[in-house]
């Protein structure tokens, strides 16, 4: 005999059957089942049987589906039908609804694929886990640290010999150059770079050999954009082109040309050339003081960053040990045992890392990044609330439906369902809509924030799923209102409208409170916002930037060829009407600088230095404090003489500095201790993020002239230009005309702030606005459900006024209350964010009470045109309703 | 109403088999006719079909130790079946005397 077990079918089959076959007939199936199954396990065996057993329960199944969905596939019809016959009379409202938490879901879509794709810089190269960028920390006296990105030339050689982890150092180094090519020329920004670039970043060569194209002592790799410029349709390939650098001319020939770099690249470049070429390698070879080249190298496969910064402190003792004593000794550093460390940066952390200074490319701030998420999150929170609130107002019209369908039978379990799938429907329904707003305002958005973006769904795969996720939850709390509140009442209460929907209507009031709250907030910032920017770019500079160019010399740094060329080109173009002054100096402040540092009684002075000559105060308007201008008059102003500003005054302590000689300072060659002639006022060199550092201006002609400032008249601008272009190439004879104006580079400075400040506003008018739609739709409901009040409140004599603050003051309430609870908390967070300016704007009360003013305002318009419309009804119809 | 084929098989089915006309007889007795499998879902489905028309009856039997206990439910043909089968069959047989024999022959 078998086993017992044997003898019974599959428990899973056998359960599915139980529950499937309806009470009265049960046992009947399960008893035909067993017997044919007894049967079949006999003559078949227990595979076959289990098989056949199995099979019959799919079987069922189906059957089952065919039956029961018949019944339920109606009962859907109709709910849908209902919903349909809802939103369409309430049009308005779903119109709200449904917009306002799309435009919401677009927002924060579009938002966070900026986001991610900011994060995806430098993702692209193959091997990004295994590249790093050299950074170099030191710690101040002041226990301030400085982080650094450039390096001695020497140290990637160095890394390489003593470090057996890393196989490949790259360094880089930009430069300038006039690039011609037959009657082409163009003023080009170089790159100069060890042979290893193409072979360790994942550069694709669309010709040359990655390998190679580097090693040939004359090389140049272009940019596909750089050689569709200078040789068109033309081959590029073993062209040979004339680069002038540093006022010498040299062929190079171009060995191979590199595809389009993706946006989301932080090493970017048109020109590449060997590294050796730069401008005295040798000399730089050999020099461990002066840091200026870029460093990335790459480690083995498989070997952590943690393994080869061990290796630093051995490393740093043996080539650095000796700069780090003499600048401990001069107090230049902190004199701790790790006051100079080297670090491994992963190249995917370089674009999120603006502590670290002079990088190549521009960072992102990640404080950036957190906020405008933030935003995207507020605006999305608001347009769930309004989408909540609105559903929570609407399904007081939906009592009477519930009392119908309890009468015909349905049991509060249908009618959760329901409500839920209802709310469930529209939310999901947002979400698509959301997602082609999203599509449609993609290259609007990405022109705003200048990147090439891309909404990539199955990447996102998390923000989808956090979507979905979200909108259930949404759909759940709109829904569960009439779900479970409704679904519990009498049918006979409900047919009889005895039920008062809300009593206090507490969640309806938080909920639009805190959607106040959240807007005031974004209205404090985004003015906060605003004010420093337009502060920044109106405050006077202490110079004048509008209507001066500036043209490059493309001179070399040392001689007086710039000299000569801008005596010159000066006798030629002074006295056409258009030009009001120039003058030559060697960097303009934003075209490059000259910092150095020397000791004052055991202080350390640090100051930026520029050579100009005796217009350039003239040109730029830069007031003279006390003493006097550098003078041909006076010979001796060129081997002796400097003007300084009023921060340098004041690091010497000097009272009256006119006269007092600059002690300590060797940085102009050939000046020993040079003497002050004149103390300028403080102006903005450098961007506003900066406090004004210590300056000096001379005119020793052994710094070389580079930059040609020029003050032009406001009016007939592109005759003038076109003037000192002609003129410019007749003096020249090939040398290309550049110039820019001085107030585009100033503004350049704040591009970045400006950009996000953009951003950032404008999801804040978004949140606002899709407030003032929330607000709109639930007064209006509010409204609506007084009908019958005002209508009796007219008969009885109140006045329109008197009906609309009736109305208007609960709303009010609301209004000033969110208020006291958004002030706090804006103070608070842009208090933090403006303390990263050093000339800042103080956040005034006035800013509160307007934003105060502006939601009261918004909020009042609403209300008051719904209640007045409803005031103004005839009450004999306001009695009629219902 | 006419029978459907397969009303007229389960009626015929319950007819012949009597007193054993339950589930799995009748499952038996439509493989006979047909040489098809059917679903028990599917056989019960339409045995309600034939006592909701009222074409046939169903009572209960007794528990038996082969079905692990379970409860039988027999099938009875009502006198409405019979005249609808016979309705049936009067029908066949006139549309069969309209079709002589060699109609069938597809050796031609």
């Amino acid at each position: 005999m078998k086993d017992k077990t044997d003898a019974n079918p599959p428990e899973a089959a056998h359960w599915i059957i139980r529950h499937l076959s309806q009470y009265e007939k049960r046992f009947s199936i399960e008893g035909d089942l067993l017997e044919v199954y007894a049967y079949k396990l006999d003559r078949l065996g227990k595979r076959r049987a289990q098989m056949w057993y199995w099979s019959q329960t799919f079987k069922a199944l189906i059957l089952y589906w065919q039956f029961v969905m018949r019944g339920y596939l109606d009962m859907f019809g109709n709910y849908f039908k209902v919903s349909f016959r809802n939103i369409k009379r309430q049009l308005g409202y779903s119109f709200i609804n449904v917009f306002g938490l799309a435009i919401g879901i677009a927002c924060c879509i579009l938002i966070f694929t900026f986001i991610r794709y900011e994060m995806s810089y430098d993702s692209f190269h193959a091997n990004e886990s295994s590249l790093f960028r050299m950074v170099r920390s030191t710690k101040l006296p002041g226990g301030e640290q400085d982080i650094l990105a450039i390096h001695p030339v020497p140290l990637g050689p160095a890394l390489l010999a003593e470090i057996p982890q890393i196989t490949h150092a790259v360094r880089l180094i930009g430069g300038n150059a006039v690039v011609s090519y037959g009657n082409k020329s163009f003023g080009e920004r170089l790159l100069f770079a060890d042979s290893s670039l193409f072979e360790i970043f994942t550069f694709p060569l669309l010709k040359g050999d990655p390998a190679a194209v580097l090693k040939e002592p004359y090389a140049i790799v272009l940019s596909a954009a750089a050689a569709m410029k200078y040789f068109g349709k033309e081959e590029p390939l073993r062209k040979i082109l004339t680069l002038n650098i540093d006022g010498e001319d040299r062929e190079f020939l171009v060995t191979g040309v590199v595809a389009r770099i993706p946006d989301n690249s932080s090493l970017k470049f048109d020109f590449v050339l060997p590294y050796e070429i730069y401008p005295a390698y040798d000399r730089a070879l050999t020099n461990w003081r002066s840091s200026r080249t870029h460093t990335y190298v790459k480690l083995l496969d498989n070997v952590k960053a943690s393994e080869v910064e061990e290796k630093f402190p051995a490393f740093i003792d043996k080539y650095f040990g000796e700069i780090i004593k003499k600048g401990q000794e001069k107090g230049y550093f902190s004199s701790d045992e790790d006051t100079w460390r080297l670090h491994l940066q992963g190249i995917k952390d370089i674009h999120l890392d603006p502590s670290v200074k002079w990088g190549r490319e521009r960072t992102t701030n990640p404080a950036h990044l957190y906020i405008l998420s933030g935003i995207s999150l507020l605006v999305l929170l608001i347009a769930c609330i309004n989408f909540i609130t609105l559903a929570l107002g609407r399904s007081t019209y939906r009592v009477k439906e519930v009392g119908v369908r309890k009468v015909l039978g349905a049991v509060p379990k249908q009618l959760r369902a329901q409500f839920l799938g209802e709310s469930l429907l529209l939310s999901f329904f947002a979400l698509i809509l959301g997602m082609v707003f999203a599509s449609i305002f993609l290259p609007t958005f990405s022109q705003l924030v200048n990147a090439d973006l891309r909404i990539d769904y199955s990447a996102g795969g998390i923000t989808l799923l956090f979507m979905v996720g979200l909108m259930f939850l949404v759909g759940i709390i709109a829904g569960s209102y009439p779900a479970l509140f409704l679904s519990a009442f009498r049918p006979v209460d409900a047919l009889q409208a005895k039920i008062k929907i809300g009593g206090k209507r507490i969640m309806t009031k938080s909920l639009v409170m805190i959607q106040y709250v959240l807007s005031i907030f974004l209205i404090i910032s985004t003015i906060v916002m605003w004010r420093q920017l337009n502060f920044m770019r109106s405050k006077p500079l202490g110079y004048e930037k509008d209507h001066v160019l500036y043209i490059q010399t493309y001179t070399p740094w040392q001689g007086s060829e710039g000299a000569r060329l801008f005596k010159v080109y000066q006798k030629e173009v002074t006295g056409h009407p258009g030009i009001i002054n120039m003058a030559g100096t060697d960097s303009s402040f934003t075209g490059g600088w000259s910092v150095d540092e020397w000791e004052h009684e055991g202080r350390q002075v640090t100051a930026f230095i520029y050579r100009i000559d005796s217009n350039y105060l003239d040109t730029l308007g830069i007031e003279l404090k006390e003493g006097r201008n550098f003078s041909e008059k006076f010979t001796s102003d060129a081997s002796e003489a400097v003007i300084i500003n009023e921060a340098l005054a004041a690091k010497y302590e000097w009272d009256s500095p006119i006269g007092q000689k600059l002690l300590g300072c060797k940085s102009i060659e050939g000046m020993v201790d040079p003497v002050v002639i004149g103390v300028v006022k403080n102006f903005h060199f450098e961007s506003l993020h900066n406090e004004i550092a210590p300056v000096i201006l001379h005119i020793n002609p052994s710094w070389s002239i580079h930059t040609i400032l020029v003050k032009i008249h406001p009016e007939n601008v592109p005759q003038t230009l076109a003037y000192l272009r002609e003129t410019w190439q007749k003096v020249t004879a090939h040398k290309p005309f550049e110039y820019y104006f001085l107030s585009d580079d100033v503004d350049k400075q704040y591009k970045n702030e400006a950009r996000w400040s953009k951003i950032i506003s404008y999801s804040s008018v978004l949140a606002v606005l899709i407030s003032c739609l929330g607000l709109l739709g639930l007064t209006s409901l509010r409204v609506t459900q007084r009908t019958k009040e005002i209508g009796i409140r007219k008969i009885l004599g109140a006045s329109a006024s008197k009906l609309v603050k009736l109305i208007s003051l609960e709303f009010i309430k609301l209004v000033s209350m969110a208020n006291l609870l958004a002030w706090p908390a804006a103070y608070l967070v842009m208090h933090n964010w403006i303390r990263n300016f050093a000339y800042r704007i103080s956040i005034g009360i006035w800013i509160f009470l307007l934003a105060a003013g502006l939601a009261l305002l918004i909020a009042l318009a609403t209300v008051c045109l719904q209640s007045f419309k409803a005031a103004r009804a005839n009450p004999v119809r306001a009695l009629r309703y219902e | 109403m006419r029978l459907t084929i397969t009303e007229q098989i389960l009626l015929t089915a319950i007819w012949g088999l009597q007193a054993e006309a339950y589930g799995v007889k009748i499952m038996e007795r439509i493989h006979e006719y047909t040489k098809k499998d059917i679903a028990f879902g599917t056989l019960y489905n339409n045995l309600d079909q034939l006592i909701k028309k009222g074409y046939a009856e169903s009572y209960k039997g007794e528990p038996s130790a082969v079905r692990g206990g379970k409860r039988k439910i027999y099938y009875k043909i009502t006198s409405k079946g019979i005249r609808a089968l016979q309705d049936a069959h009067e029908l066949q047989k006139k549309l069969r005397q309209d079709m002589p024999d060699y109609a069938f022959d597809r050796s031609k």
